[in-house]
């Protein structure tokens, strides 16, 4: 289980996080949504134990991973654009970890090998942007890594690896209880792989929620009513947001989809309908509700 | 949550393995590793053997041999070996410490599961390894083939190599200082770049900055030489082990507080580094520096050195008066601060702060010549106690005082040995003592407070070697002080020096030779050579003679004024021929002789063999009227 109290993290007069406070479950997917700059990859850093936090505590499994090797070892972190010797393969990054990682499978790492479509003995730094990923996401589940720390790792991989990767992914989930901490301002990629998100916005955590109570209690409704009643007729319902375009109106409540309909049927609508929301759709709403400007800060 | 697997437990303890990391790292650096050594056997020994190998003169092939491979040893050594270990301290700094500059690869090097005091040791020692073990190896194989060729191993050339038990370690000391240092800088700075930058201006600018220091505190302190001629000091290398490395040859003097300092540096600054390097945070890669010290060291030394080189520039270009020495080191110092500032901060955004910088750097600069102008916190009046005092001496250049006598051999490559010493000896020290504070007194009368002045000549020279076997010199300028000056007691301190009969008449080499030593005299008059004379065994004697009783008669005295008072027959000469006695010279051709003369085998004690008296044979004729009445005789001289 990952803890985090206060976390705080600064570069010289930028603060970077600001006292942070979350719990990540162990077994769990938990997504890390934000925009540039909102503090992600800091957190994850200070998570693999490659920053030292200013404030506050990071631990896992109730032990800090900065300069603690044993925890570092059930820890691996890919970030955004990982590092490769020069002139190695991928048989030479896999030899280093094999030294290094106590998790390290060698069984699993020819498997994966079998499963990316990458050449072990090409030099990596002759290789594309999504296959050197290939390659990091390959020898980083080969270490058998209790914590998995994923950087924007689907930038760059073709629609059929994500999908790969997504399902190596679970299984590891499934299997082992592994726990997966993926940063990324693409909502989208991660609404069918994580069961928890969580919004940073400068430095700070503003939503963290599992994502099912999220899509659960949330609807958008659509609906022709005529004639159009005032929003004030709608008191009673948990409206985050609405638009009204003559005699359609669009809104987005929270409440179970029964209770949200039959209200709606009090104004005998010619034409009702509930839709899912997205990932992207259920924060937008949430956010405004809280206040901010969701364009700017999902940008 | 247990992920762990038996073939994982089997992995954790090749992880623990404390030599993973190390072999790895050398792995790393494999390829450059490999070059130097190619590099080192194709010198040591592919190319000594050849050099051994086309000695052909069979007369004196051991001497040949022994010259050959010395020569060899010390040019590669001097030139390659060491210049090659001292630029790859810093690739292989750059190659395995880089890492910490690329926010990519701190990434990766700092996840990994391994302290960071661990990593730091693994790599350190990865890179010294693979600097000193070649070097260690081609040693080796140079001993080895030394024994093979039955080559004597003593040396005492300066240039070359000394295979001494200490040698071989001391260089590889500095060597292993050069290289700590790099990774101690690299640690402290953000980018390759201002680790590569910091490492080579402080490389040079600490020894210059140095160096021009003592020039300025010489050129205006009384008493202290700004041109010293013993060389390079250890102080000139304290903070630049690639200087001292890279003359460790032929500056190496194998003292104690020399290896004292190197191996406290390099001590100190390896557990500096490694102190600094678990504290650095991963962030700092790619930014302005880790820690400030190299920008603040760096920064410091070069504006010093900038401002001390552009002052003394200015003094001797401009004009030699102490307003235009500041006025070039305000510009000199506060350009460096300039481009120093435009560098380390990547532009000028800090500029304002900087100042407060300089302002130290001025405040320390200000100070160290307001110490030089007082004095410098008593050194221009120090004379030790008569009674802590062993022995004194005085050197008044200008003057034919003492000599060198040394072993000769025809062998080629057997070199001569010092057999003995004779300097102009002040047996009485209070002797010293008066003429030291005669000038002191002078100085603190016409000059203090002292000013930066590049025309003083410093001529006189006073040492006391005390009990407590320290060396207390002091050099002095005897004239160059404001007109009107009265030199009076300064030259009565002088001529009693002078006449001292230990002083001037005991050391001049002409009394110990033999005169059949005397092979010939090349005589030079206004036009050059004249001719080159060989004597007979009468006018061998009759010559030496007459130069000893002239150089008898010749104790320099000068007057009030500093005015050289000739003896009554010398004055006579002057006077009745000065033109022509002026206008001759003789140059005595000595050959190496076995010494006959009592004074000259009481020096050279049990020594059986030739001699050969190290001096000037070089005499005007002008104070030397016998030597030139009797060369006149001969029709050699006078002959208008």
């Amino acid at each position: 289980m990952i803890e985090i109290q206060n976390l705080t993290k600064k570069f010289h007069s930028l603060t970077a996080l600001q006292q942070i406070s979350c719990r990540i479950d162990t077994g769990s997917i938990y997504g890390l949504v934000g925009s540039n700059g909102a503090g992600k990859s800091t957190l994850l850093r200070v998570l693999a134990g490659v920053y030292r936090p200013d404030g506050g505590t990071v631990l896992i499994d109730g032990t800090p991973p900065f300069e603690h090797p044993h925890t570092k070892g059930r820890i691996f972190f890919v970030p955004d654009f990982a590092y490769f010797f020069p002139q190695s393969n991928m048989d030479d990054i896999a030899d280093l970890y094999s030294r290094l990682y106590p998790g390290w499978d060698a069984k699993r790492y020819e498997q994966l090998c079998s499963i990316f479509p990458i050449s072990r003995k090409d030099k990596i730094i002759n290789m594309s942007k999504g296959m050197q990923r290939q390659v990091a996401l390959t020898t980083a589940l080969s270490t058998r890594p209790d914590y998995l720390l994923l950087d924007e790792v689907f930038d760059g991989l073709d629609p059929v690896i994500r999908q790969l990767l997504k399902r190596l992914l679970s299984d590891e989930v499934t299997e082992r209880q592994m726990t997966i901490l993926i940063a990324s301002h693409n909502l989208r990629e991660l609404e069918d792989l994580c069961d928890h998100v969580g919004l940073l916005h400068k430095g700070g955590i503003l939503f963290d929620r599992e994502l099912d109570d999220l899509k659960l209690g949330i609807h958008k409704i659509q609906a022709i009513l005529k004639p159009m009643p005032d929003i004030s007729a709608f008191n009673g319902l948990d409206i985050l947001n609405y638009t009204v375009r003559g005699s359609l109106i669009n809104f987005v409540a929270r409440g179970s989809k029964q209770e949200i309909l039959q209200k709606l049927e009090t104004f005998q609508p010619i034409f009702s309908e509930v839709l899912p929301l997205t990932l992207e759709e259920v924060f937008i709403s949430e956010m405004e509700v809280a206040g901010y400007d969701i364009d700017n800060i999902l940008s | 949550m247990t992920s762990t697997t038996s073939s994982a437990n089997q992995k954790h303890s090749a992880a623990n393995n404390p030599f993973t990391l190390y072999l790895w790292s050398l792995k790393q650096i494999r390829g450059v590793a490999i070059l130097y050594l190619a590099i080192l056997l194709i010198a040591i020994p592919i190319i000594l053997l050849l050099v051994l190998g086309s000695v052909r003169d069979t007369k004196n092939y051991t001497e040949n041999l022994f010259s050959a491979y010395h020569e060899y040893m010390g040019v590669i050594f001097t030139f390659a070996i060491q210049p090659l270990a001292i630029l790859l301290s810093l690739i292989f700094t750059i190659l395995l410490f880089g890492y910490m500059q690329k926010k990519r690869s701190v990434d990766l090097f700092h996840a990994l599961p391994i302290s960071r005091t661990r990593l730091f040791l693994s790599r350190y020692f990865a890179g010294l390894s693979a600097l000193l073990a070649p070097l260690c190896l081609v040693s080796l194989i140079a001993e080895i083939v030394r024994l093979a060729y039955n080559i004597d191993s003593v040396s005492t050339s300066r240039i070359m190599l000394r295979l001494n038990p200490t040698y071989l370690p001391s260089c590889m000391l500095l060597i292993a200082a050069a290289y700590t240092f790099s990774v101690f800088l690299t640690v402290c700075s953000g980018t390759t770049f201002d680790a590569v930058m910091s490492i080579l201006v402080i490389s040079f600018t600490y020894p210059l900055m140095t160096f021009m220091g003592r020039v300025c505190a010489g050129l205006t302190i009384p008493g202290m030489m700004p041109f010293r001629d013993d060389g390079i000091s250890l102080g000139d290398m304290l903070l630049s082990p690639y200087f001292g490395a890279l003359l460790a040859t032929t500056t190496f003097k194998g003292d104690f507080a020399y290896h004292i300092w190197w191996g406290f540096f390099t001590i100190a600054v390896f557990a500096g580094a490694l102190l600094l390097y678990r504290r650095r945070a991963s962030e700092c890669a790619e930014s302005h520096f880790a820690f400030p010290i190299p920008k603040i060291t760096v920064r410091f030394i070069a504006t010093f050195a900038a401002a001390l080189c552009c002052g003394l520039l200015f003094l001797l270009l401009i004009g030699n008066k102490s307003g235009y020495f500041f006025m070039g080191a305000f510009l000199g110092s506060i350009c460096t601060h300039l481009i120093a500032e435009g560098i380390y901060s990547r532009g000028f955004k800090q500029l304002g702060k900087s100042f407060l910088f300089y302002g130290g750097f001025v405040v320390v600069f200000a100070a160290m010549f307001a110490s030089f102008s007082f004095g410098f916190f008593g050194y221009d009046t120090r004379i030790p106690a008569l009674s802590e005092i062993e022995s004194a001496n005085v050197e008044i250049s200008g003057y034919r005082y003492g000599f060198t006598v040394n072993s000769y051999s025809s062998k080629q490559g057997v070199p001569s040995e010092a057999l003995a010493e004779v300097s102009p000896r002040v047996d009485d020290p209070q002797k010293a003592i008066d003429l030291h504070q005669e000038l002191i007194s002078l100085n603190r009368l016409e000059k203090y407070p002292y000013i930066i002045d590049h025309s003083t000549s410093k001529d006189i020279t006073i040492t006391y070697q005390l009990k407590n076997g320290q060396t207390i010199s002091r050099y002095y300028s005897s004239y160059n002080f404001p007109e009107g000056t009265d030199y009076s007691g300064l030259m009565e301190k002088l001529n009693a020096i002078l006449a001292l009969p230990e002083y001037y008449q005991d050391s001049q080499a002409i009394f110990y030779f033999d005169a059949d030593a005397i092979d010939s005299i090349d005589v030079n008059g206004e036009n050059g050579l004249t001719g080159t004379h060989t004597l007979t065994s009468e006018q061998q004697e009759a010559l030496l003679a007459a130069l000893q009783e002239d150089t008898r008669d010749s104790i320099p005295q000068f007057d009030a004024n500093y005015g050289y008072l000739y003896t009554g027959s010398q004055q006579e000469l002057v006077d009745t021929n000065v033109e022509t006695a002026s206008a001759y010279s003789i140059y005595l051709n000595i050959s190496p002789f076995v010494p006959k003369n009592e004074k000259l085998k009481a020096l050279v004690g049990d020594y059986q063999g030739r001699v050969e008296i190290s001096c000037s044979n070089y005499y005007n004729l002008a104070p030397y009227p016998k030597t030139f009445a009797l060369l006149k005789d001969w029709g050699w001289v006078g002959q208008s």
